[in-house]
């Protein structure tokens, strides 16, 4: 960046300009190729920014549910209503997701002697003391009471941010540990934790409630907590059969998924393969053949999987067996034309020498062509088969059922965002897994000196 | 194989010399292990098609041989009332048959231009999937072609980047997209946005592992020449690498736009609009003349799409590979 | 300004590629590196140019203290030490010409160079280098096809860009045949003796460090058993060098020949067509 170019004397500048005018003078599309290209590939981006309407959605997009969803992924929330009873008391409501088994101690949520509660948020500084006629409401140590009439819920004047009045009910912000909204009627609270409530057990379960250590020992050396069974098998009974996390459920629909891509993967390499033969133009010599062949692999590839699959949705029903029929289909045909340009590629020696000792033409196929062959085959139908793992997902939330249809359900409801991301993990656990192994047998298949 | 062994029969054992005999045993030895194991990899297979046939068949909501002749009623009953009407549906004209139902009414979709210049609806829709798919390919790249120098074990000496680098990728490439596409819809309202975000994602996923591969294929001594002149990373990559990998780079994205066209009329189907949220109605309500007419409109623009990058590819690489399956993954 | 090593050594594991190397090279000097394959010559020239890091010692030029440098200040020392390869390292996509202006990537706006953007003060420059060299009819062909004496002289070409104190060849001629290995040397000597610029270049053949250098270093097994002028360089020291081969018998200095017609060697040419074919004969 300090020293200067080379320095030429003028006359030889001028010699040089004129010996290579080509070289300084370069056309119009070396100069601005580039600027005119990506100019247009960014132009091209603008318009299809205003033609989507990127700008307003993102404008009017509700960021705050968004931060709630992604915080339902990793963490979960108890939302008792603490109702205003007419003798002065006050009475907990639970929602439907039951965290919490029938008269369970909660040690955030006690009640006091004046027959109220107290809702602690993390420590005793941020709480809520609740009563019929005023609920105490602390933050970081302070006390704000808001006092409750038959028409409104009113805070107090003074009180910090987290406190905001909105018309006649007062809702309070503690982070992440959650909120509560204070009502005329009942105060709704919302209290969020670390972690994915009852994955294991659900509370009608013998098992819930109890630490890991607990469990352990009662697996292995712990006294039939059910005289008939094993505890082992009586946990893995109540795992499964966890009515909020639907264990046995997504374990079927994922296994229904798995089905899916790998019978369809199959059935399209057995057919694609016998078929191969005939469009391979060096093995079949009758083009007609071979042109009909492969343009009927371009037909079953070039028609979206999307269709084949509603297709088979609309005549067998959800399920398994659409999401095969749909695999198969594209896959006969991109798995058939995979196999044929490999078949047109390969080496005519070995054929030659396997016809040379006057073998008909399938024992020349057999012995001089498939052992060429195969390696690719099979590692192009691991290729498939992995790919297809994951358009078995989406194909089923089309409607062919499995976990795709299962998680499009889960994120239907907007509150089962930890289900989701339980199922998310088991898919990327079984990609990988299958990953893993595909890459194993080709590796093996393909690598070593024969190759 | 044969030969060998019939030569054995004849000459059983004692016609050879004694190494010869040893090895003749130990490869019929081997023969025999090798035809327990392929018995028993056949056994176990068709014992788990078996049992995947049979769970698939089970779980399915109509079974197979039940359902099989109500396949053939449902294409038989799936006839339009006349090819014109295929033609019709295609291009927003009035139905002949025009009965107030949803089924004939072609018109009340077109996107007019002006006053008289319409674009017909399941063309437009088609427009927008393509240029879902467009989009998300083009951004999906320019993420993928940063992120993938990082991730190259010949360029980059620090082990924690790239083994970041890499999970990243290999994260992006298996996160289920419709999970993408439902969480975006649920905070962005339905429309293609989601869509584009989600096949992005997969697109960095997927490309950011073939490019990167690529690089790491890539022949190093220009990129040492370059070192050896004082060039910082940033020019040794853009000069000594990139030429290298770029035709690669290129035709890697484009068989990715075919990929990702297919994709979107997929995720518009669940709910990211275009034409496969269009199809979905239409088969779903059993219209078969609008039916029709997107798959054709599907099957002309999917082959045309798939000839002319096949074109492109051809004149960037010559006649070289790829292999790879379409999806990869 | 004088170049400087001090008690240079690389390890590779346990093998001592360059074993305490103490070298002072004064501005302006051409100086042969020789060795038998092995020796450690390609490791010296690396370190100097800081491709490779030396396991101890260390290097000075002038007042720098060469082998501490980092970042910018190492990558402008690579500038001012430029090098040149066996396999000419150049970007075989891009034209000659535009190989030619990356010699000025240290010197330029990194932001310019990445958008391609070059002024024609560096056009100029650039194409008055291959002018010097003899190759600029190639200038806007793809540098993968040329031919690999003509690759060589683009590649000294972007040296030369470079506006280098120091010129690194690492067996620039080995992958050459003997004319075009000619015309590269020759345009090391020009260079070293109207730019002043100190060449460091590994020789396979001796009698082209003979012709050329006016002082050749003699490595074996990572040391430097040999360090003087052509004339000093006495059959015994090129035993020393090369060692002897089984028979016992010592080097035949032409055995290493490949050249022609070099003025120093013309005298000699009696025994060029027996050198080859002593050559022929040994790898028989
Ligand atoms: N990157 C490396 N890793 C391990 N060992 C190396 C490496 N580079 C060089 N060596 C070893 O260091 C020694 C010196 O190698 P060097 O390349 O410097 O020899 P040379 O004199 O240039 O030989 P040649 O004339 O064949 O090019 C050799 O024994 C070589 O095996
Ligand atoms: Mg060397």
């Amino acid at each position: 960046m300090t020293t200067s170019v080379p320095s030429i004397n003028a006359a030889d500048r001028e010699r040089l300009r004129v010996a290579y005018p080509e070289v300084f003078h370069r056309s119009f599309l070396q100069r601005y190729g580039l600027l005119i290209g990506s100019g247009t590939v960014f132009l091209y981006l603008a318009i299809c920014f205003f033609a989507f309407n990127v700008g307003p959605a993102f404008m009017q997009g509700q960021w705050d549910r968004a931060s709630i969803y992604i915080q339902d992924w990793y963490s979960w929330r108890a939302q008792p209503r603490l109702r205003y009873e007419d003798d002065g008391s006050v009475r907990v409501q639970w929602s439907n997701r039951g965290q919490y088994a029938e008269g369970a101690d909660i040690f955030w949520l006690q009640p006091t002697q004046n027959r109220g509660y107290k809702v602690t948020y993390g420590s005793d500084a941020n709480r809520l003391d609740v009563t019929p006629t005023q609920v105490d409401v602390y933050v970081n140590g302070t006390a704000y009471p808001v006092t409750i009439t038959e028409d409104a819920a009113t805070a107090p004047a003074g009180a910090p941010s987290a406190i905001v009045q909105d018309g006649n009910k007062v809702i309070v912000h503690y982070g992440f540990a959650g909120q509560a909204e204070i009502r005329t009627s009942q105060v709704y609270v919302q209290r969020r934790f670390l972690g994915w409530a009852n994955f294991l057990f659900d509370t009608r379960s013998e098992f819930w409630g109890k630490g890991w250590g607990e469990l352990i020992s009662l697996a292995t050396v712990g006294d039939r907590l059910d005289p008939a069974r094993a505890n082992i098998s009586h946990m893995w009974g109540d795992f499964l059969e966890n009515t909020v996390w639907q264990h046995a459920d997504i374990f079927s629909k994922l296994a229904q998924t798995l089905v899916m891509a790998f019978v369809g993967t199959l059935f399209g390499t057995l057919l694609a393969f016998p078929f191969a033969f005939i469009a391979a133009r060096n093995i079949t010599p009758n083009r007609a053949a071979n042109w009909l062949m492969k343009r009927s692999f371009d037909f079953l590839r070039s028609i979206d999987m999307l269709i084949w699959a509603l297709f088979f949705t609309r005549s067998f029903g959800p399920g398994p067996i659409p999401g095969i029929a749909a695999i198969f289909f594209t896959d006969t045909g991109a798995l058939g034309k995979v196999y044929a340009e490999a078949l047109e590629n390969v080496d005519d020696k070995q054929r030659e020498g396997v016809k040379s000792v006057g073998a008909n033409p399938v024992i020349v196929n057999r012995f001089g062509v498939v052992p060429q062959v195969l390696p690719v085959f099979i590692s192009q139908s691991l290729y498939f088969w992995e790919s297809n793992t994951r358009s078995a997902t989406v194909i089923g939330a089309v409607g062919a059922g499995g976990i795709g249809l299962k998680l499009l359900e889960a994120m239907g409801t907007n509150a089962d965002w930890d289900k989701v991301a339980y199922m998310v993990l088991l898919i990327l656990m079984v990609v990988f897994l299958f990953d893993a192994m595909s890459n194993a047998i080709r590796s093996r298949l393909i690598g070593g000196p024969s190759h | 194989m044969a030969t060998i062994s019939e030569q054995n029969n004849r000459v059983p054992g004692g016609g050879l010399g004694p190494a010869a005999s040893m090895v003749m045993q130990h490869y019929r030895q081997q023969l025999r292990t090798r035809r327990v194991y392929t018995a028993i990899a056949i056994v176990v297979f068709l014992f788990v098609l078996g049992a995947s046939l049979n769970f698939a068949n089970d779980a399915n909501s109509g079974k197979f041989f039940e359902r099989l002749p109500y396949l053939f009623d449902f294409i038989k009953n799936f006839v339009p009332d006349s090819p014109m009407e295929i033609f019709r549906a295609m291009f927003d004209l009035p139905s002949p048959y025009a009965d107030g139902s949803l089924k004939y009414n072609y018109t009340s979709d077109r996107v007019y231009i002006t006053e008289t210049l319409y674009i017909p609806h399941f063309l437009y829709q088609l427009v927008i999937t393509i240029n879902i798919a467009l989009v998300s390919t083009i951004i999906g790249a320019a993420i993928a072609f940063v992120l993938c120098f990082f991730a190259s074990t010949n360029l980059v000496g620090a082990g924690a980047t790239r083994f970041v680098v890499r999970r990243i990728m290999e994260v992006m490439r298996a996160f289920p997209e419709i999970v993408i596409a439902g969480l975006l819809t649920a905070i962005l309202s339905i429309g293609p946005i989601a869509a584009i975000i989600a096949i992005t994602v997969h697109t960095i996923g997927a490309l950011g592992k073939l490019f990167f591969e690529v690089v790491e294929n890539s022949d190093m001594k220009p990129d040492e020449g370059l070192r050896a002149a004082g060039a910082s990373w940033v020019e040794r990559v853009r000069f000594a690498i990139v030429p290298q990998v770029l035709p690669n780079f290129v035709s890697y994205m484009l068989l990715r736009a075919e990929i990702n066209v297919r994709a979107s009329t997929i995720i518009g189907a669940v709910g990211g609009g275009g034409i496969g949220e269009v199809f979905r109605l239409a088969i779903g309500r059993d219209h078969a003349a609008k039916t029709y007419a997107i798959i054709i409109l599907l099957l002309i623009s999917i082959v045309a799409i798939d000839q002319f990058s096949a074109w492109l590819r051809r004149r960037l690489i010559g006649n070289q590979s790829f292999e790879f399956g379409r999806g990869e993954a | 300004m004088t170049f400087e090593l001090r008690n240079i050594t690389r390890r590779f594991g346990d093998r001592v590629a360059v074993n305490s190397v103490n070298v002072e090279i004064p501005q302006g000097q051409m100086v042969g590196v020789i060795g038998r394959s092995g020796a450690g010559k390609s490791t010296l020239l690396r370190m100097i140019n800081r491709l490779q890091e030396p396991s101890s010692g260390s290097m000075h030029f002038g007042d720098i203290e060469v082998s501490s440098l980092k970042g910018a200040s190492l990558r402008n020392w690579q500038r001012d030490c430029a090098m040149i390869f066996q396999q000419f390292n150049l970007v075989p996509r891009l034209d000659v010409l535009t190989n030619v202006m990356l010699g000025r990537l240290n010197h330029r706006s990194t932001v310019l160079s990445l958008l391609n953007i070059f002024s024609d003060d560096e056009r100029l420059a650039a194409i008055a280098a291959l002018e010097r060299l003899g190759i600029e009819q190639t200038a806007l062909q793809r540098a993968g096809t040329l031919s690999g004496g003509q690759q060589q002289r683009v590649a000294i070409a972007r040296a030369l860009m470079q506006a280098p104190k120091m010129l690194l060849a690492d067996e620039p001629i080995a992958s050459l045949d003997p004319l075009n290995a000619k015309i590269v040397m020759d345009a090391l000597r020009d260079i070293n003796e109207r730019e002043g610029i100190t060449v460091v270049t590994n020789l396979h053949t001796l009698d082209t460090a003979r012709s050329y250098c006016e002082r050749i270093i003699g490595m074996a097994h990572g040391n430097v058993v040999f360090d003087g002028t052509p004339a000093e360089l006495t059959a015994a020291a090129v035993q020393e060098i090369y060692g002897s081969d089984r028979d016992g018998a010592g080097i035949d200095e032409t055995m290493t020949s490949t050249s022609i017609n070099i003025p120093a060697a013309q005298v000699a040419a009696g025994t060029q067509s027996g050198g080859i074919s002593t050559l022929a004969s040994a790898s028989a």
